[in-house]
């Protein structure tokens, strides 16, 4: 671990439960490329608290440690006056500790110090900055003297601003404005930009001159400094400066600031006065608009009401926009409710921005205006936004009637009251909506079913399961519609019900279709499965039980599958083909089997084909099945099926699948005269990618499919993928991919210190340890191995394998990283021990060895203690450039 | 001094690169009647004429884009791509990134019309300019976001809402003085993930909740690339601005400033309005915030010019004694917001939403229940407010406050110990160094009063 970044001081705070990290600064470049930017900081910051522990206890073992060629210890103040940028900044951070760790009342020893060095006349400028910050915080009236001479040099004077500007004390205030006469451009401006955050009303005289500056930036903040003091004095004195029209907007944007203080203060005939001077047409628009706000909001409640319905109805739409969202924003509860009631009266223009605004004002008393528009329907653009307005200013007694226009009125009305009923929300709608459901009009029970379904209404589901077991058939499918949007499991039972019971094809249709939508949305399908069978052991008409049977297609388990294979040998047709329809859509994998054995009794049937299809290569191709499982659909249907199609099918299937089971069958095809041209390519595709897994299972494959072809271009192929396998153990920068991995290896009651020198089974000559490949989840595209994927846990090792084969015999470097320790072999000699606890960054360790000719056995033993547990190596020329000859693959296993 | 006033400018600063300074609309305008004079010349594009359903040049919201870095970028690109919308201006105190920028719309418009601006100050100048979209770093946000303001613009402004709380209120109070609309990049409030996750939580679906973790990421050390030069497509002196000036590194600019007090504020500013903004939706504190704020660990780091707080946990206590938990997620904690009730827990983040009980993740708000602001696209949100004056998903009161829980945290973490807040005042019960912490002086010229 690096010490530069060790924090070396005690925390003021509680220590922390987690971990800091150590991380070099020049090989984050690496790292960064090996790790996701989001994962960076992430995976490095976990590992270091107890990095941190370990070295503050070499610390306390060995003095003080060297930071940066600075002491960690001793007095940071010394440190502190000799500072300058680009020397370490560890006294600085020490002082800012002692800052943290201290209270108020100790603040004034660290001032006196802090003024101590600021007034030593060597101290550096550089340390000069850091101390005005720090007096932000620990100063006191006191140091006012000691800052001040700083406001006029042209290096510090912005940082003594960021001592004085938010002290309290008058004498920071005069300060400021002492200096105003010495200095000029940009120091000047900031002066009296700190005068202006202080609001300094002593200032309002001095500024009045800076306002007269010839330098059009200190005369602009000049001005604006005025308006941000904003007493009566400065809006006068605002007002009287004569400014050049380059300046005018600043000026009238300081008036804007100005009178809105007023305002604040209570001023407000001062602050409509100075609003009412800046809405004159000589303004730009966007002065008038805040003007125009302004002007709203500092009006007496009757002369703003007349003013607002007056300007929302204006020609000028910019200033109708302002007018609304002064309105909008209006804290005056009587002006919203009275502008509101004139509604009716208004223009059109005015009418629509201001039932936007009221969309948004739910406590604006507007409900009897907005009624008034929509029951008015003059102009349809208004009704439209009257309806939507009323969605949120709306009652439960407007329900009828935007149930009516819902139901009746074309196009945008229409389509509003829709809108509207669904998002109402006021008490008693849902009850005056199920009320409706037994409206003598049609299109309203309609509507309201609709609405119902829509608003999820879970108060309605008794009436609708009454609805769907009712009389009224037309009712009856227009509830059970509503129920396969809303309905739950427990409305299932009453559309199975109808389904047995009715002789009416509509319903029996609509109660299939809910009762599908419900089985769809069931968490528990076997329970769903349940109710449709009980109600299947009472259906007698086939059309019930074919519906009922399709049904059971959307449930799940044993039972259901029994009852559908057996519903197959129906004497009925109708029946029959339902139970199929329910096999071939089946679920899951359980239904394989049956689906075979269909193709198998009739194999040249078109039942056939589609059980093999539309069933086991639709089950086959879904990857939340099982592999196995896949495999074995894959193996059936290349087994069962008499068309080419059909297995072409699984083919193209068991390519998308990589494994080494699919590569068997699919060389298995490739004997196939009518899927060669299919099945060896694929294979080929499948080997490929199993290269990092198995190698040379891999290449024998690749073999094995070049021998069983006569195409050139598929032998070059197979010969293509052999070479790219050859090294696709390893990334572009020789970052190793292809790892086998052991592990993980426990020994009760040691530590992850004690667990690097205990031999464990893959370090033991003539090992007979379990190996497995490190697949695609463990190792990133960048070589990253994260350990924790698999054996996550403290105290433990694991074991990383490779082979590395060499042209010849070479130098190389070795680049590891380990989270938390490592032990390298190579060829059976340890050539790297690091038994530490740090975060993982690459190349942490740089081993120099020599690669013989041909395979080069890599054994890596990385330690966990706990949090992140991860490992990486990169293969390089001994001066870290890129290495040639040298190909990586885990070898044999 | 005045951050608006073009005229104030010594000389004009226009990047060479392809553009025309003079105002769009009027080109526009003079080109539809030359249309309707004499036939549409062939040589005007399509997309000025309001072609493939855009609105006519005339309707169409004129858009300057400040700053251009990754979230600039990305922004510049959701403009781009509303029919609504014509980019007329880029600023960017780094040459390449301007042209660049300018290049890409230039490219999109196929014309070369785009204008290049080094100094923001004359793009806010420009008249035909509706609406600004704002993502410069975090010391930058309140200057270009006030001058925008004052000069009528509506704002798209990137999060963090500001460098401090003053800065905050200041540009909350230049929204509601100029009647603008703001919309803040907290995009997270038009995923529905999000929405919903907040409303089973207002709705009161996991009881009374009383505590929320906020999971940020963690920060690290660094910023010891040496001082050089800067390079010389970026004006160093200009991108410092208001902030304290400090030699140019390469780790002190870009994307870095984040890990620097001065320029940004660390990881937990940079996710203050993603994760801690969800996290006040959710508890209906948008408008108010803690009223005490106590930093249990804080580390920062001693080397390199990197000193924003590393790891973290700062616990905010809010008016009804719910509590808001900031930390860096390591271990257990995990990114995003968890509010946990006394009836269960949500919990959401990008590409993740868990509940319990797990029944709720099916749940369904009522019509009658809190509903809250939907939005599915963030920058369609703000052009549609704009067209309509209402109020945005993340207008500018409700980013300052998400805001203002971050700044709070920073200073706690600063001074190394809790103190009081009155939201309602926004001041600090108590502790004038807290108090000294809520605005920084800024670096003349620039100003916020």
């Amino acid at each position: 671990m690096n010490l530069d970044v060790i924090q070396t001081a005690s925390s003021p705070f509680p220590s922390p439960p987690q971990r800091g990290r150590g991380c070099r600064r020049q090989e984050r470049g690496w790292l960064m490329a090996l790790i996701p930017v989001e994962g960076f900081w992430r995976l490095s910051r976990h590992k270091t608290m107890k990095a941190f522990a370990l070295v503050a206890i070499l610390g306390l073992a060995l003095g003080s440690l060297p930071v940066s060629g600075q002491p960690a210890s001793g007095d940071p103040y010394e440190g502190l006056a000799k500072f300058k940028f680009g020397e370490s900044r560890v006294p600085l951070a020490t002082i800012e500790e002692q800052i943290r760790k201290s209270s108020p009342a100790e603040y004034k020893v660290i001032e006196t110090k802090l003024l101590t060095v600021l007034k030593a006349p060597e101290t550096p400028k550089d340390a000069k900055r850091y101390i005005c910050r720090w007096l932000a915080v620990v100063g006191s009236p006191d140091c006012v003297p000691a800052v001040a001479p700083l406001l006029t040099d042209d290096d510090l004077s912005h940082l003594a601003r960021m001592a004085l500007e938010p002290m309290a004390s008058p004498a920071a205030g005069a300060a400021l404005r002492d200096a105003l006469p010495k200095v000029h451009g940009r120091l000047l401006a900031g002066l009296i930009g700190s005068i202006g955050v202080r609001r300094d009303p002593e200032a309002v005289s001095a500024l009045a001159g800076a306002a007269k500056d010839d330098d059009p930036v200190v005369a602009s903040a000049a001005l604006l400094a005025l308006g941000a003091i904003g007493t009566e004095s400065a809006a006068q004195t605002l007002a009287g400066l004569q400014v050049a029209p380059a300046l005018s907007r600043a000026q009238a944007r300081a008036r804007i600031t100005a009178a809105w203080h007023l305002r604040n203060a209570g001023a407000n005939p001062q602050a409509a006065s100075i609003y009412r001077d800046l809405m004159q047409p000589a303004q730009p628009q966007f002065i008038r608009i805040a003007a125009l706000k302004g002007l709203i909001e500092a009006l007496a409640q009757a002369e703003a009401v007349k003013l607002v319905t007056e300007m929302v109805q204006g020609e000028d739409a910019a200033m109708r926009e302002a007018t609304a969202v002064a309105y909008a924003m209006s804290t005056d509860a009587a002006l919203q409710s009275a502008v509101a009631s004139a509604l009716p009266s208004m223009k059109s223009s005015g009418q629509l921005i201001l039932l936007g605004v009221l969309s948004d004002l739910p406590d604006v008393a507007a409900r009897p205006a907005v009624l008034s528009l929509v029951e008015k329907g003059a102009d349809p653009a208004v009704q439209a936004a009257a309806i939507v307005c009323l969605g949120r200013h709306g009652e439960a007694a407007d329900v009828p009637m935007l149930v009516r226009l819902a139901g009746t009125a074309p196009g945008p009305v229409g389509e509003a009251a829709h809108k509207t009923l669904d998002r109402l929300g006021k008490p008693g709608v849902d009850d005056v909506l199920i009320g409706l459901i037994g409206s003598p009009d049609a299109t309203d029970r309609a509507t309201v079913l609709g609405v119902l379904a829509s608003r999820h209404t879970a108060a309605a589901l008794p009436t609708l399961v009454r609805l769907v077991g009712g009389t009224d058939a037309g009712l009856a499918v227009e509830a059970a519609k509503a129920l396969g949007v809303m309905g739950q499991s427990a409305q299932l039972a009453a559309l199975t019900a109808t389904i047995v019971g009715t002789q009416n094809a509509q319903l029996r249709t609509a109660c299939e279709e809910a009762g599908r939508a419900i089985c769809t949305r069931a968490q528990d399908k076997t329970a769903a499965a349940e109710v449709v069978l009980a109600a299947l052991g009472q259906a007698q008409q086939p059309p019930a039980r074919a519906a009922l049977l399709r049904l059971l297609g959307y449930t799940a388990g044993a039972a259901p599958l029994t009852a559908v294979v057996k519903a197959m040998g129906d004497s009925d047709a109708e029946v029959r083909q339902a139970a199929f329809r329910a096999l071939v859509g089946w679920p899951d994998a359980t239904a394989v089997p049956h689906l075979v054995e269909v193709a198998r009794r009739a194999p040249d049937s078109a039942d056939a084909i589609v059980a093999l299809r539309d069933g086991c290569l639709r089950l086959a191709a879904m990857e939340e099945v099982p592999m196995a499982e896949r495999l074995s659909a894959y193996r059936s249907v290349l087994e069962v099926a008499r068309r080419p199609e059909e297995k072409r099918q699984a083919v193209s299937g068991l390519a998308e699948m990589p494994s080494f089971g699919s590569l068997d069958l699919l060389k298995g095809c490739g004997q196939d005269a009518a899927l060669k041209n299919e099945a060896i390519p694929a294979a080929i595709r499948v080997a490929r990618e199993l290269g990092t897994v198995n190698y040379t299972r891999a290449v024998a494959a690749l073999q094995e499919l070049k021998g069983m072809t006569d195409q050139e271009d598929l032998r070059k192929k197979a010969d293509d993928a052999i070479k790219s396998l050859q090294n696709a153990g390893q990334t572009a920068d020789g970052s190793i991919l292809a790892w086998m991995v052991s592990g993980p290896f426990k020994s009760e009651g040691k530590t992850w210190k004690e667990l690097f020198d205990i031999e464990f089974e893959p370090e033991k000559a003539g090992s007979k340890a379990d190996w497995r490949p490190a697949g695609q989840g463990t190792v990133s595209k960048t070589g990253l191995v994260d350990l924790n994927k698999t054996m996550a846990g403290d105290e433990r090792v694991a074991y990383l394998k490779t082979q590395i084969t060499s042209e010849r015999d070479q130098p190389a470097q070795l680049e590891i990283g380990s989270d938390d320790g490592v032990k390298v072999w190579l060829n059976g000699k340890v050539v790297d021990a690091s038994n530490v606890i740090r975060p993982l960054t690459p190349g942490d360790d740089k081993v120099k060895v020599t690669l013989s000719r041909g395979v080069n056995r890599l054994l890596l033993k990385v330690i966990q203690g706990g949090g992140e547990w991860s490992a990486c190596c990169r293969v390089r020329a001994p001066d870290g450039a890129p290495l040639d000859g040298v190909t990586v693959g885990v070898g044999e296993e | 001094m005045s951050v608006h006033c073009s005229s104030s400018l010594p000389e004009r600063h226009a990047i060479p690169c392809p553009q025309n300074s003079f105002s769009r609309r009027r080109f526009l305008r003079s080109a539809a009647l030359l249309g309707a004079v004499a036939g549409l010349p062939s040589m005007v594009p399509s997309s000025v004429l309001g072609a493939a359903g855009r609105p006519a040049p005339s309707n169409r919201i004129t858009v300057g884009c400040i700053g251009l870095g990754g979230m600039g970028n990305g922004n510049l690109g959701g403009f781009l791509g509303d029919p609504r919308c014509q980019v007329l201006a880029i600023n960017d105190v780094d040459r390449n990134a301007c042209e660049s920028a300018c290049k890409r719309v230039n490219t999109q418009y196929n014309n070369q019309d785009c204008a290049g601006y080094k100094d923001f100050r004359e793009l806010v100048a420009r008249d035909d300019i509706d609406v600004v979209s704002m993502a410069t770093p975090d010391h930058w946000h309140a200057i270009t976001a006030i001058a925008s303001l004052r000069a009528g613009k509506d704002v798209y402004g990137e999060k963090p809402f500001s460098h401090d709380l003053r800065e905050g209120r200041a540009m909350v109070t230049a929204v509601a003085q100029y009647g603008r609309v703001w919309q803040t990049g907290s995009w997270q409030r038009s995923s529905g993930d999000f929405r919903f996750a907040c409303e089973l939580v207002r709705n009161g679906r996991i009881g009374k909740v009383h505590t929320v973790e906020v999971g940020l990421p963690t920060g690290g050390p660094g910023g010891d690339a040496p001082f050089t030069d800067p390079p010389p497509q970026l004006d160093y002196d200009f991108w410092c601005g208001p902030s304290p000036w400090a030699p140019y590194s390469k780790d002190r600019t870009h994307w870095n400033w984040r890990w620097q007090m001065d320029y940004g504020g660390g990881q937990l500013m940079d996710w203050i309005g993603h994760h801690g903004d969800i996290a006040q939706w959710g508890l209906g504190t948008e408008y108010t915030g803690p009223v005490e704020v106590n930093p249990i660990y804080a580390e920062f780091p001693k080397t390199g010019i990197w000193d924003a707080a590393t790891r973290y946990r700062i616990e905010c206590t809010y008016a009804n004694g719910a509590k808001m938990i900031l930390q860096n997620a390591e271990g257990q904690h995990r990114m995003g917001a968890k509010w946990i009730g006394t009836d269960g827990w949500v919990w959401v983040d990008r590409g993740g939403f868990e509940t319990s009980p797990k029944s709720l993740v099916k749940d369904k708000i009522q019509p009658g229940e809190i509903n809250l602001y939907h939005s599915t696209n963030h920058i369609s949100n703000f052009l549609d407010c704009v067209k309509s004056r209402r109020l945005t998903i993340t207008p500018a009161e409700v980013a300052h406050r998400s805001a203002s829980v971050g700044h709070l945290c920073v200073i706690a973490m600063s001074l190394g110990r809790k103190f009081r807040w009155n939201p309602e005042t926004e001041e600090v019960i108590g502790d004038s160094s807290a108090t000294a912490l809520l605005g920084r002086a800024k670096r003349g010229p620039w100003s916020i009063v």
